[in-house]
């Protein structure tokens, strides 16, 4: 509204204006005049424009407030006439939003329903599950148990071999060291022996045997010599 | 002609000496008596030993002097030489010492028994306890009691044993 009247404001300036100014341009077409002449002349038309003007001005004011009032009495009327189609609307749209709510919540429910149904087929499936899980763990410990028992006695029955095995071969390979031992130390018994028998010949033969039995002897030898070709 | 003396002067060389060192010793001693006969110089024995005065005493007896002519003194002393450079040595390994006479009849019975010309060196060996051992050509041979105890130890140890099992 108050756009619409400085509207109208400037509409009335400008014809002022414009009208001023055909009212110079003619006075300056007439031609030449004189001057005190034209000044009454354009002083007359001033004084004429601007009466129309305020004419115009008042006109203009008037219907400003007629358009004033009309405009008023027109919002005022579009806002009952809004209002009442708002309310209606309202209305309409409070009815369609709340069964559209009722629908809504009504399909809540439903999916609250199926949710918990579904939650609960699934917690019966999982309880399933589990079941059969332990069932099969169970299962699977049994037989690994079972298998464990079955190679731990036949590794036990191995090492007990192993064991009987190489404690036979060492009590062999000891039995062959004491033998070879013992073969041993008679062996040096043996030679103890017999160098004790010759260090006593020879002790005693030395004092025994006189030279005429050694001579013998040696005659026994260089005959012994003799016999087997030896100094040929 | 000289083949007679050579093996008269050699088989007195044998049976006197023991080692090629001794005889030639001994050829020496054969050449100074022999020259002390045909001239009549007398031969000094004060620094000969037994052995060496034995040797010259059997040459005297043997009437060598009258065997060998002058002049072929020195070929047949030179062949005599070449000769005992060639004879074999017989090393014998006694037990004991023996005396001067029982080397002598040890030396005759090898002769007795080989019948050849041959030296024999005489070497000590306690160990064999008892006979002799004996060295010809590089081989070594022993015919002593401690060879035969080796060759009976195992008799002798069971016998030894068993004398220990019964008495023990």
């Amino acid at each position: 509204m108050p756009i619409l009247i400085a509207f109208l404001i400037a509409i009335t300036i400008s014809g002022a204006y414009l009208f001023l100014h055909f009212q110079i341009k003619g006075v300056k077409k007439s031609g030449p005049i004189s001057l005190d002449d034209k000044t009454d002349e354009a002083k007359k038309k001033i004084d004429e424009a601007i009466s129309k003007a305020q004419e115009i001005l008042e006109e203009t004011e008037q219907k400003q407030s007629k358009i004033l009032e009309q405009t008023q009495h027109q919002a005022e009327e579009f806002e009952t006439h809004l209002e009442e189609d708002f309310a209606k609307n309202a209305s309409s749209v409070k009815t369609l939003f709340e069964s559209e709510i009722k629908d809504f919540s009504d399909k809540i429910s439903q999916a609250e329903a199926s949710y918990l149904k579904y939650l609960d087929d699934l917690k019966k499936a999982s309880l399933a599950v589990q079941e059969k899980s332990l069932e099969t763990v169970k299962q699977q410990v049994g037989e690994l148990f079972l298998r464990f028992e079955q190679n731990l006695s036949d590794f036990l029955a191995q090492t007990e071999q192993k064991s009987t095995q190489s404690i036979e071969l060492e009590i062999q390979a000891t039995r062959h060291l004491i033998d070879s031992y013992k073969t041993q130390q008679l062996k040096v018994i043996d030679e103890n022996i017999i160098a004790m028998l010759e260090r006593t010949l020879t002790l005693v033969l030395t004092k025994k045997l006189n030279v005429t039995d050694q001579t013998e002897l040696i005659y026994e030898s260089l005959e012994q010599a003799k016999a087997e070709k030896f100094i040929v | 002609m000289h083949q007679e003396t050579i093996k008269k002067i050699l088989d007195l060389l044998t049976s006197h000496s023991k080692t090629t060192h001794e005889a030639s010793r001994y050829i020496m001693l054969l050449k100074s008596y022999l020259e002390a006969e045909y001239f009549n110089s007398p031969l000094d024995l004060n620094e000969l030993n037994d052995a060496e005065k034995a040797w010259i005493k059997t040459l005297g007896e043997e009437n060598i002097s009258q065997t060998i002519s002058k002049d072929s003194l020195g070929e047949i002393l030179k062949e005599v030489k070449s000769a005992v450079e060639k004879i074999d040595i017989l090393v014998l390994f006694t037990a004991v010492e023996l005396t001067t006479e029982g080397y002598n009849e040890v030396i005759k019975k090898v002769r007795s028994l080989t019948n050849k010309h041959l030296l024999i060196d005489f070497r000590l060996d306690p160990t064999l306890v008892a006979g002799c051992s004996l060295i010809w050509k590089g081989v070594y041979k022993d015919y002593s009691l401690k060879s035969r105890i080796e060759k009976n130890r195992d008799l002798i140890l069971s016998q030894f044993k068993a004398y220990i099992n019964t008495y023990a």
